[in-house]
């Protein structure tokens, strides 16, 4: 019993963590790598949200012709019903609408970070990041409001595509999970240690020298921004395809934005491995919470959610007054082929000054530097 | 008076007193105080505790709103801001803080109101009081009192702006910080008592909103937008900027959501809140300087001269 309960609650967490994982590397790749500020990522998480929940149970309504009389929103419980029972023994029509929603997803995500980014990407911080949030918050307005969408304030009901699984159903859309996951971490980690990985950075670290020596620093940071909301939003479909629900009312600033910036800040801004340590570090501390709820909720008088924001924003403040720069902080990228001890000496020979690499190293660098991650 | 124009006053009223505050923050700090509006949130709920709670006045929040928001600002810019400053931390940490610190705000008042709906037994979320306000002829006394409130504020700004020794101080320190330093002027002093005007501010108009408009923990998140837009289409480089933005922002917002309504029906009420975001997209993508720069290239048009202030590089 006991057993059981904690397998669930580990399958759980894990896929909360590669859900969150998704969004915290895109945002990685998005301020720690290029510098742009995105403070509205729950917008692309709740763009794929929406797309799941407003297309899945329309095109499987469609290719098995379910109740075509009944209205979509008010009797999504009877047509998601009728569904699950044809995609129980179905398994090509499943993955393919499962595929073909993360594809529309990825289309529909892009053309919106290309809207959302319009306005303000050619002014700095400020600026972009006002115009972020209020997009974000749009964006949320518009899900809670239309209701043919994902049904208002009310929810709808996303048909179950792996229901032909059966009992090996949550463990096999872990897996379905962990190959997306493990994509798009190797699709970041491509980036970032090839020439756009250094472009990005130029871009980051000095925008006019960058623009100087013909980089068009817009168009960069256009691009990324585009890819990166078409990335997220594989995370907001993960989501609905997980709860087997889309809910307009939980794409909140705190859980998609805030809670993302501060995973990715406790790992470690500019590095892939900093955002998987602090995305697991956070779910499970976040996870925990949820799962001892009741037993705090009986000691106070309010809801022990305000509890929860009340700590994680307190350890936001820590880490960035102690440790700005994260667990894990950023390594210079290291470019294959070339021998830096050499490279190191022959620059000192020549008299050129090289800054030391930052020689303290913590408990955790070591182990894996030990590991040879 | 149709009932639109007080609308539209009262929430342009509160909007103003909020980007005053936003831009001045900014002006001083160069950094989006995101943790404003739940400033004003602290206000709604002086109002609903001195109505539901003590029975007295609701304008006995004002004060109380005004001292509370200042010293929630103040502890914000010593204990976070400042702090973080010095350790040399760039504008992005300092709004991700800010956010941070929204959170927290927020989550103490609904501790607050959760507490006071179990212990005292008061619904504390979603109310308005209007039925509390006084009235004088068909006038409502929120909107008398936060008109008069807001021209107070106006005239005080621009007293202390153009007359007193700290206003010319705060100048300095907004042209070039380094160098006001250099005369003499206590740059950390003009920054606190600019987040405390800030603060108090918000607090200020969060006093008025439940007397008009359905109010709760959310009513900072509703707010926030339109201040936002109102600060971004000023200009956010100039405090008349930021009263002409306020008005002109809250007043389309008002008045353009309900002519829409009366195009295309009641639904489209809802989606009011996305008139300030495209009034902000719009003069972000072809103005980016706001009215402020409008004003100031039409006035150089006009006299001939050739000279042009200087674009502040945003």
């Amino acid at each position: 019993m006991i057993e059981d309960i904690f397998l669930k609650w580990c399958i759980d967490l894990f896929m909360f963590f590669l859900i969150y994982l998704i969004v915290t590397m895109n945002l990685n790749f998005m301020y720690g790598y290029t510098g742009i500020p995105h403070f509205g990522i729950s917008l692309s998480v709740a763009g794929g949200g929406y797309v799941t929940g407003a297309l899945t149970g329309r095109i499987l309504r469609w290719v098995y012709n379910v109740y075509p009389e009944l209205d979509f929103m008010y009797e999504n419980s009877k047509i998601t019903k009728e569904i699950n029972a044809h995609l129980a023994n179905d398994p090509f029509v499943g993955i393919g609408v499962f595929l073909l929603i993360i594809v529309i997803s990825l289309l529909i995500n892009a053309g919106l970070g290309y809207i959302v980014s319009r306005p303000a990407i050619r002014l700095s911080g400020s600026y972009l990041i006002i115009v972020l949030i209020g997009m974000a918050e749009a964006m949320r307005i518009i899900g809670m409001n239309y209701y043919p969408l994902v049904g208002g304030t009310f929810w709808v009901h996303v048909p179950d595509v792996f229901n032909w699984m059966g009992d090996f159903r949550t463990e096999g859309f872990l897996m379905i999970c962990m190959l997306f996951t493990l994509a798009t971490f190797l699709l970041l980690q491509a980036m970032s240690t090839s020439p756009l990985g250094r472009v990005v950075k130029a871009v980051r670290e000095n925008p006019t020298s960058a623009e100087c020596v013909g980089k068009d620093v817009v168009g960069i940071r256009t691009k990324v921004i585009v890819l990166c909301s078409a990335l997220t939003s594989i995370a907001g479909v993960l989501y609905g395809f997980y709860i087997h629900a889309v809910l307009s009312t939980s794409y909140t600033r705190s859980a998609w934005t805030f809670y993302p910036w501060l995973m990715f800040m406790v790992g470690g801004i500019g590095n892939n491995m900093g955002a998987v340590l602090g995305t697991f570090i956070f779910t499970t501390l976040r996870r925990l919470i949820i799962f001892f709820k009741h037993d705090i909720e009986i000691f106070v008088p309010f809801q022990v959610q305000w509890l929860e924001q009340i700590m994680t924003g307190v350890m936001l403040l820590l880490i960035i007054i102690f440790r700005p720069r994260g667990l894990l902080p950023e390594k210079p990228t290291k470019m294959r082929g070339l021998d830096y001890d050499r490279f190191h000496n022959e620059l000192e020979e020549k008299g050129v000054k090289v800054p030391e690499r930052d020689a303290r190293e913590n408990i955790l660098q070591r182990l894996l530097r030990r590991l040879k991650v | 008076m149709i009932p639109l124009v007080k609308d539209a006053l009262v929430y342009a009223n509160c909007v103003t007193m909020m980007s005053i505050g936003f831009t001045l923050v900014y002006l001083i700090s160069r950094i989006p105080n995101f943790a404003q509006s739940t400033f004003a949130v602290v206000g709604v709920y002086c109002t609903f505790s001195m109505v539901r709670i003590f029975e007295i006045n609701p304008y006995m929040a004002m004060p109380l709103g005004f001292i509370l928001g200042a010293l929630l600002a103040l502890l914000v810019y010593l204990g976070i801001v400042n702090t973080l400053m010095k350790y040399g931390a760039g504008p992005i940490l300092l709004t991700i803080s800010l956010l941070a610190i929204q959170q927290i705000f927020l989550a103490g008042v609904n501790i607050y109101a959760d507490y006071v709906r179990n212990v005292i037994g008061v619904y504390s979320r979603g109310f308005m009081l209007r039925a509390n306000d006084f009235r004088v002829g068909e006038y409502p006394g929120v909107l008398l009192v936060s008109s008069f409130t807001v021209i107070v504020v106006i005239v005080g700004m621009h007293f202390m702006l153009t007359r007193t020794q700290f206003g010319i101080a705060m100048r300095a320190t907004v042209e070039n910080a380094p160098l006001a330093s250099v005369l003499g002027i206590n740059i950390k002093r003009v920054s606190i008592i600019s987040w405390m005007i800030t603060g108090g501010l918000a607090g200020l108009a969060g006093t008025f909103l439940p007397l008009w408009f359905s109010s709760g923990p959310g009513s900072g998140g509703m707010l926030s937008t339109s201040v936002f837009a109102a600060s971004v289409v000023g200009g956010l480089t100039n405090i008349y900027g930021a009263i002409l933005g306020g008005y002109v922002i809250s007043l389309l917002e008002v008045w353009g959501s309900y002519l829409l309504m009366r195009t295309f029906g009641l639904w489209i009420g809802a989606y009011r809140m996305l008139i300030p975001l495209a009034l902000m997209s719009i003069i972000l993508m072809y103005e980016p300087g706001g009215i402020a720069s409008i004003i100031e290239k039409l006035r150089a048009k006009f006299s001939g001269s050739k000279r042009v202030r200087e674009e502040e590089s945003i």
